[in-house]
């Protein structure tokens, strides 16, 4: 059982490691947009958590779910 | 609830429900994905005509997709080198001279007869089944076994070029997952290889085919195209009509069978499917849902502004339910008049394989009609997760 806690810190993982951003600085509502992510990086972020997940996800839920928050919520719900 | 939702299962199902609340509510529309998504029909043909709106939005998204995954040690290079003379997706100048290129190769074939032994030879191994797939069996052979023909592609390979030409296309989504991408870049490898081996061997041994006149008039042409150019251009003349062509025989193969008003006025007509009704159908249910555009500059259009590099999708088969432009616009009428559909775009940009399309179309109907006269279809279809170019993953009509 993944909690949700333990989702938003590899999705934060995953961001400081591709923008560089300070870890201490993340603000989990922060849109991925304001935290440097674009259509092309969130795809391989995508693949990333599809991967560690073993999920399958739509393009679209970047945008649909557009901040950590969100997104980690989105994934707890299907890891029910 | 979200207007543009366009990966939704029921939004691909029946996409027009979600057109028609934007057109009403938001014809140009801000979306939270952030391009702009314009559904109404006096927009998207202002649009179309419109250069400060470019095309090719997917290849600058390709190359900085391209440029990004070498620092992950991926290499997505073979998408970017295969579309990179898409017409689609290439501007003026360029955009001129290869068309006219195309154009100039492509004259005087004659392709009536050959797209009709085809329609023969394909209906001729499901003619007495009770029950078929018609994507599999005819629809989605059709486009590649004709073009096929029409380049001088050996027969035994159409298959698997139709197999990867429908994994390619999917570059001109909107939404793209990287799963998508390596398999994107497979199938472009396999494209360029079979290409870049077809082309020495049409430059050894010119036949009557079109791959042997793109060879023979770039040798004599004064501003001759590289290798790759002439890759590219094949791959696109092999895969521009095959994904629109396998939907618009699908879903029309679908939206007759569901509606026997309509298969009884076809059938009871002496030239069932005349320019005007292939128009029509065209109209009510064609292929290209959404077209991509990317603003040239900071400019304002419709009271928006618009800003450098924001990327536009048009939604052509939404203007062709604009109610403001046609009269019962969710109806299908045979005998409308003054159709100005959108199907094939508008402008610069116009779709170059318009008189192909409607010839598969004709003659790959009527025939399917007149052989199958009774045919039924079930609406519970699984459809493919693409609203570019919407189409049925399988069509099961019961004789």
């Amino acid at each position: 059982m993944t909690s949700s806690i333990e989702i938003q810190n590899f999705i934060i993982e995953l961001i400081v490691n591709e923008t560089k951003i300070d870890r201490s600085s993340i603000d989990i509502d922060a849109s991925f947009q304001e935290l440097g992510l674009d259509s092309i990086n969130s795809m391989f972020l995508l693949e990333e958590i599809e991967n560690k997940f073993q999920l399958t996800l739509s393009p679209l839920y970047f945008w649909d779910y557009p901040t950590i928050r969100a997104f980690s919520g989105l994934i707890s719900e299907k890891l029910l | 609830m979200k207007l543009w939702n366009p990966l939704s299962p029921d939004n691909i199902k029946d996409p027009y429900p979600m057109y028609e609340s934007l057109r009403t509510r938001a014809p140009i529309f801000r979306a939270h994905t952030g391009e702009w998504v314009v559904t109404g029909y006096s927009d998207v043909k202002a649009i179309l005509k419109d250069n400060r709106f470019k095309a090719g939005n997917k290849k600058d998204w390709i190359e900085r997709g391209v440029t990004y995954f070498k620092s992950k040690d991926q290499d997505f290079t073979a998408i970017a080198k295969a579309i990179n003379s898409f017409v689609l997706l290439i501007n003026p100048p360029e955009h001129g001279q290869i068309r006219r290129f195309i154009m100039e190769a492509w004259k005087d074939h004659e392709v009536e007869q050959l797209i009709s032994e085809n329609v023969q030879e394909l209906i001729l191994p499901i003619k007495s089944l009770d029950s078929f797939d018609a994507v599999e069996t005819f629809t989605s052979r059709l486009p590649a076994l004709t073009i096929s023909k029409i380049l001088g592609v050996p027969v035994d390979e159409y298959v698997r070029l139709r197999n990867a030409g429908r994994q390619l296309i999917k570059v001109i989504n909107p939404y793209i997952s990287y799963k998508e991408l390596v398999l994107m870049n497979k199938a472009a490898k396999e494209f360029i290889d079979f290409f870049r081996e077809l082309i020495t061997q049409k430059t050894k041994i010119p036949e009557d085919d079109l791959v042997s006149n793109i060879v023979r008039l770039n040798k004599k042409s004064n501003e001759t195209l590289s290798e790759n150019q002439l890759i590219s251009i094949c791959i696109f003349l092999f895969i521009a009509g095959e994904e629109t062509t396998i939907s618009f025989l699908s879903t029309t193969i679908l939206n007759i069978g569901l509606n026997s008003k309509l298969k009884t006025q076809l059938t009871k007509r002496l030239d069932s499917f005349s320019d005007k009704v292939i128009d029509e159908l065209l109209r009510y249910d064609g292929p290209v849902h959404l077209l991509g555009r990317i603003a040239h500059n900071d400019f304002e259009y419709g009271g928006y502004n618009i800003r450098k590099n924001d990327v536009i999708t048009l939604c052509l088969a939404s203007a062709n339910r604009d109610q403001k432009q046609f009269d019962r616009p969710n109806e299908i009428d045979i005998d409308r008049y003054a159709n100005k559909h959108l199907a094939f775009g508008q402008g610069t940009h116009f779709c170059l394989g318009d008189w192909i399309a409607r010839k598969q179309a004709k003659i790959g109907l009527t025939a399917f009609l007149n052989t199958f006269p009774n045919y039924s279809v079930s609406n519970r279809i699984e459809w493919n997760d693409n609203l570019s170019i919407r189409s049925p993953k399988e069509l099961r009509v019961q004789i």
